[in-house]
């Protein structure tokens, strides 16, 4: 874009040329920096939604909530180390529900609501049971997802 | 400084043959298609750019899609940035591909020696429609899954090849996870490589055309693209502003188990024929009418690709006849959107 | 050609295979429904011969034979109920309510001598039903989980008591389950079904004329509707409460309780056990109130977020106009109560806005999920009246809200810094575009200037 044929105007011309190139290299860096960062991995956030972290962090017996898109979902490690997750947000009136380890049952602090470790509604006011969520442990990394 | 490093590139790449090559080249002068065409594949690149940094963080099965585009643009840095550029961009080039094709057509650019570039126009529009609509299936939200229903199912009603086209669609007889799966495939993978390819044959063919541009004409180089460059960083403008103050929103996670009420609308692009199919009564001429319409489509979609040969002359006629056509698909989305 | 016919041969010969082999392929199903008639034949072979004697005679069905066919539509209309009722289904006979003498085809079936009844008084139909009904061994046979205390409750309900003096007005057995067309229960089609037991209680219980003898009122059904349980019951809840849910079908008030109120626990555990903390529980003992009911009343149990505090419309207000201590609490109760409330909108209001405005906020969303849990569980804490254990609370479910806002508010901040870095490669972008406009324009003028 510099080089062109040789006419008048050439301080112009070149003044030109070089303001074009030095905005353009301006924006080429400017446009560096959102990419970089997109790419970035970050820990807490990023597109692995329902992450829940390393498998051997998870204690039997316990449970944690974790995000799932828009929903909350909680995660059960049996004492069998399997898992399971449901909803976490009662059918009654979307309370949040908590595990209690010690009657192996999911339960609601709402209206005493009670669910089975199937997510099944069997005590209580709540008229369903609660959505199923999948787990699935890649990489050592326990994951959560819908449906 | 900067002319040291362009001499080292042009020495090993054989850049400056290509630019004397460009310098020699005469396009026509204030030809609209040109520009659009140039804006076509600087948008086509955009997408590209834009793709690959949303393919990376996306997951392409249905319990986890939605999810996924759900964190990019809520919590990654400049996500919604990116996948509001993408998803914008891919509106202005459906619109610009139609207008480009509309212009040629009016103008009557099909006939020799152009019928190569007519036809890799033709193929284009197919990719580039095609790529629109995968796109839009992979959000997996609930209006996504609808639209495809309801597109996929349109398409069928195609003479010869619907059915087929359908089944290739939704990965099956019905809308099932599976088209999720082919409509991931076919956007990243088969669709932008053989939009690549056309477009570097439909390129090659506008420029080895035997004739020379009729009337006055600038040089492709610097000539045509500094105005290419003006008008890109123009459109680039647009896009991110659209994308940042108008984004478009993402909806709400596809429950394929939910009664569907209410009317479902295919994306705007297929608006003209969703309007035709809903206004047209039960059967047309003794066949039932998306038949009947999909079929006059067909024919239509035939003609355009024999127009080198059945228009040789590039009478007024076709021009007629395409300016009402254009004109009732405008009408018919301009309609169906308000 | 040789190959050809060697083909057509061969095909023809796969043909025939192919359609001689399905053909003689095994034989069909045995065929079905003998089974559980041998069953029941079985049974009844094992019932000892006094319980066989108790048993009413399966009537060979000659009642049905005259009345299926009779043109009087009020008396054919029998035979065709009865035809899909329950009792039907398990074979007890027309016999075992209408007694008379079943093996006589002729209208001397109807045998007064043999006992013989057309349509059985008020006062004899409990004796009627409950000669099966209540009987523990004969009723398992068929349904071992249906209960045999409904005579007796009965008996001990006002519906009893006066069906027993004479009142033909009173509901008996047939009143609400149906005389021939008896269906269980559960049935959805069953009168007394859950669902649509409502309109029977209506039936009478909201007719003002009915009802005057008695001096009973007659808003009941109409209250309930509006209430909470009846809204909720509309919507198809299937745990809330209709008639039925708090008054015994068969006793009315159960025998031992004074009120309903010991029937609210049922599902309302909770508030039901912090309230027998609460220094209203001795109180309302020493005042001979009922439990619930001063404050929520009973059929139109509404929300209750417009009970607390010291307006005059709340329940404080109705006893505690003149107390200094009590007014405090209420006020401080109904402070509490609304403060949260107005929290909760507050945020939620806030995560619908970001929402819209573009910004996912899903942790924003939690945090609004665990302080409406917060609000729950506060609402039933207030039947404590323990201000102390409320302020507690209620300061918890703040810093959720605050919580929430603060994710809404770095959200927002964030979107701030990236548009700032947006408006400088926009202004980058525009000053890129303007100066490519000059220099188009610079060459193109350059040129028609070389050109001649």
């Amino acid at each position: 874009m510099g080089d062109d044929d040789p006419h008048e105007g050439q301080d112009r011309r070149d003044f030109l040329g070089m303001a074009i190139s030095g905005t353009a290299a301006a924006l080429g860096v400017m446009a560096v920096y959102p990419v970089a960062k997109f790419l970035t991995p970050r820990d807490d956030a990023g597109p692995r939604s329902g992450t829940l972290g390393k498998v051997d962090l998870f204690l039997r017996g316990t449970a944690k909530t974790v995000m799932v898109g828009e929903r909350p979902a909680l995660v059960i490690r049996l004492d069998d180390g399997s898992f399971r997750a449901f909803s976490a947000l009662c059918t009654h009136l979307q309370c949040v529900v908590a595990y209690a380890p010690e009657r192996k049952q999911i339960e609601c602090p709402c209206h005493r609501g009670v669910y089975s470790l199937e997510g099944q509604n069997v005590a209580g006011p709540p008229p369903r049971p609660l959505d199923a969520f999948t787990v699935d442990v890649v990489n050592g990394i326990v994951m959560v997802s819908e449906g | 400084m900067a002319s040291v490093a362009r001499k080292w590139l042009a020495d090993r790449t054989g850049s400056s043959a290509l630019l004397e090559r460009m310098r020699a080249r005469q396009i026509q002068k204030n030809s609209v298609v040109h520009y659009i065409g140039a804006m076509l594949v600087f948008l086509f690149l955009l997408e590209v750019a834009s793709g690959i940094l949303l393919l990376l963080p996306y997951r392409p099965d249905p319990a986890h899609a939605h999810a996924s585009l759900t964190a990019i643009v809520g919590r990654l840095p400049y996500g919604a940035l990116v996948r509001g550029i993408h998803a914008w961009a891919s509106h202005f080039f459906v619109a610009l591909l139609v207008a480009h094709l509309s212009i040629t057509l009016l103008l009557r650019r099909f006939k020799e020696p152009n019928e190569l570039v007519w036809w890799s126009g033709l193929l284009l529009l197919a990719v580039g429609i095609g790529l629109a609509f995968t796109g839009s299936i992979l959000p997996w939200s609930q209006n996504a899954y609808l639209q495809a229903r309801v597109s996929s199912e349109m398409i069928g009603q195609g003479p010869l090849f619907g059915p087929w086209l359908k089944h290739l669609l939704r990965g099956g007889e019905h809308v099932s996870p599976w088209t999720l799966n082919h409509a991931f495939g076919f956007h990243t993978g088969v669709l932008p490589a053989a939009t690549t390819m056309i477009i570097g044959m439909h390129v090659v063919f506008v420029q080895r055309r035997a004739k020379a541009p009729e009337g006055p004409t600038i040089p492709a180089h610097p000539d045509f693209t500094l105005r290419v460059a003006a008008l890109a960083t123009f459109l680039l403008v647009v896009i991110v502003s659209l994308a940042t103050f108008a984004p478009i929103p993402l909806g709400s996670p596809a429950d394929l188990r939910e009664v569907i009420t209410g009317e479902v609308r295919p994306p705007w692009y297929f608006l003209f024929l969703h309007e035709l199919l809903r206004a047209a009564p039960p059967r047309l001429l003794g066949l039932e009418s998306p038949k009947f319409i999909l079929g006059a489509l067909s024919v239509v979609a035939a003609f355009a690709f024999a127009l080198p040969f059945i228009d040789r002359r590039g009478s007024r006629i076709t021009m007629f006849v395409g300016a009402v056509f254009i004109v009732l698909v405008v009408l018919l989305t301009g309609h169906a959107l308000l | 050609m040789r190959c050809f016919e060697k083909l057509v041969a061969a095909l023809a010969c796969a043909l025939l295979v192919g359609v001689a082999a399905p053909a003689a392929a095994a034989p069909g199903d045995p065929p079905a429904g003998t089974a559980p008639a041998a069953k029941k034949e079985e049974a009844d072979a094992g019932a000892p011969e006094a319980e066989k004697k108790k048993r009413p005679e399966r009537d060979a069905n000659t009642c049905l034979t005259c009345h299926r066919t009779l043109t009087d539509k009020k008396l054919r209309v029998v035979a065709e109920e009865y035809e899909h009722s329950v009792h039907r289904d398990e074979r007890i006979g027309c016999v075992a309510c209408h007694k008379g003498n079943p093996l006589d085809p002729t209208v001397q079936s109807h045998d007064k001598t043999a006992g013989f009844v057309v349509r059985p008084t008020h006062q004899q139909m409990s004796a009627i039903c409950g000669g099966c009904h209540e009987d523990p061994t004969f009723v398992r046979r068929f349904n071992a989980r249906l209960g045999v205390d409904q005579r007796k409750l009965y008996d001990l309900s006002r519906h009893g008591k006066i069906a027993g003096a004479g009142d033909q007005n009173s509901p008996t057995c047939t009143s609400c389950h149906g005389s021939h067309a008896v269906l269980p229960v559960d049935s959805p089609n069953a009168l007394a079904n859950r669902r649509q037991v409502k309109d029977l209680c209506a039936k009478c219980h909201a007719d003002k004329e009915y009802m005057k003898p008695y001096g009973l009122p007659t808003a009941q059904t109409e209250k309930w509707q509006k209430s909470v349980h009846g809204k909720a019951f509309a919507e198809g809840h299937e745990k809330a409460p209709t008639c039925t849910g708090c008054h015994s079908p068969h006793a009315g008030t159960l025998p031992g309780t004074a009120t309903v109120a010991a029937l609210c626990d049922r599902c309302h555990q909770d508030e039901r056990d912090l309230f027998l903390k609460s220094p209203h529980s001795r109180a309302f003992r020493k005042l001979g109130l009922a439990d619930c009911v001063p404050c929520h009343g009973e059929h139109d149990v509404g929300r209750s977020s417009w009970l607390s505090g010291m307006t005059p419309d709340s329940s404080c207000s109705k006893c505690h106009a003149k107390d200094e201590k009590p007014r405090k609490v209420a006020e401080e109760v109904a402070r509490i109560l609304n403060d949260i409330e107005a929290e909760e909108h507050g945020v939620s209001v806030a995560v619908t806005e970001a929402r819209r405005e573009g910004l996912l906020v899903p942790d924003a969303s939690y945090a609004l999920d665990r302080l409406r849990t917060s609000k729950i569980r506060l609402i039933a804490t207030v039947h404590t009246l323990d201000v102390r254990q409320l302020t507690d609370d209620a300061n918890q479910a703040k810093s959720v809200a605050n919580e929430a806002r603060d994710i809404i508010g770095r959200a927002r901040r964030d979107r701030q810094l990236e548009r700032r870095g947006y408006f400088a490669a926009i202004g980058a972008a525009s000053l890129l575009f303007v100066l490519l406009l000059l220099k188009s324009i610079q060459l193109a003028r350059r040129r028609r200037r070389s050109e001649p």
